[in-house]
């Protein structure tokens, strides 16, 4: 069978490491610019104090989190995920998306002869509009894709609309929190990116592969 | 709270080695040098690592004999596959929706 050779990046041992990957993944989870108290990631996570503060120590060195410190009389320390942090763990999921079992669905994929369906409409359709909320689509675009998309019968018609898109499964992960601070000026934000943009050919939902 | 990361599959050597086993249709072997080529190992690095998986009945290993030649095939088992499973779901539940 043609399988493709795989060319998929190294996983950043910094993240990789399981202590410091649930804690880099609790810090990407806050809203931007927050941190949390040293106190309330070990409630968090779990770790005890001796290694929670080796690994805060490791992700430090690396540049991918900051310590800071909370004023007041009981004062705190507190932890942040820096950008490079943020853009290091981005780089790592973007890895692991690209494991061959999350690809299988693409060397499966139907021929474009094949009927299309629903689901694979509405895939679509929210596929453009996570482009259109990164800017790689006009308004004006996006609506004409929209209508052919939704009244596609193929799945080649369907993969037409997003002919000269980038994958979205391949690009580096996004933040939950929107940053509104990015957005183009002018840009009118699209709809609310969708959790099933990818994840709904690729098995990599939550809740197990369908 | 999270699962643990399965530390027989977190290893990223033996992630990959899984992962790729894992893609294939059901039923379908690769040979051990069509996958050291796919990863690009060593055959010393890969043999220690699918012997580390066959231990824990992750995969499972035959030899063919065809003529002179010796081929070994390798494929992921019902166990191994449970075990990715759980993996990426730990996984998933981790990283959330990133």
């Amino acid at each position: 069978m043609a399988w493709p050779t795989m060319r998929t990046g190294a996983l950043d041992p910094l993240i990789h490491d399981p202590e410091r990957l649930r804690i880099v993944a609790t810090l990407a989870a806050l809203p931007d610019g927050d941190a949390l108290s040293v106190t309330r990631l070990q409630d968090m996570i779990g770790l005890t104090p001796g290694s929670e503060i080796t690994r805060l120590r490791e992700l430090d060195l690396a540049g991918y989190v900051r310590t800071g410190k909370t004023g007041g009389d009981r004062a705190q320390i507190t932890i942040a995920l820096t950008c490079d942090g943020r853009a290091a763990l981005d780089r790592y999921t973007a890895v692991l998306r690209q494991l061959p079992r999350v690809a299988r669905d693409d060397h499966q994929a139907p021929a474009l002869y094949v009927r299309a369906g629903d689901a694979d409409r509405d895939a679509a359709a929210a596929a453009l509009g996570e482009h259109f909320a990164q800017g790689r689509l006009t308004l004006d675009e996006l609506e004409a894709r929209l209508a052919a998309t939704l009244t596609a019968t193929t799945h080649g018609e369907v993969a037409q609309a997003t002919w000269d898109l980038p994958d979205l499964t391949l690009l580096p992960a996004r933040a939950r929190f929107p940053r509104g601070k990015r957005a183009r000026p002018g840009h009118k934000p699209g709809p609310a990116p969708s959790q099933e943009a990818w994840p709904h050919r690729h098995g990599w939902t939550r809740g197990g592969s369908s | 709270m999270t699962d643990e990361l399965d530390p027989l599959i977190h290893v990223p050597t033996r992630l990959k080695i899984v992962a790729t086993l894992a893609a294939l249709p059901d039923g379908d072997t690769l040979s051990f040098t069509r996958l050291q080529d796919l990863l690009g190992l060593t055959p010393g690095n890969l043999i220690i690592q699918l012997r580390k998986l066959e231990e824990a009945g992750y995969l499972s290993t035959e030899k063919t004999r065809n003529g002179s030649a010796q081929k070994t095939t390798v494929a992921l088992t019902r166990q191994g596959h449970k075990a990715l499973d759980a993996y990426t779901q730990a996984l998933r539940d981790l990283l959330g929706g990133l």
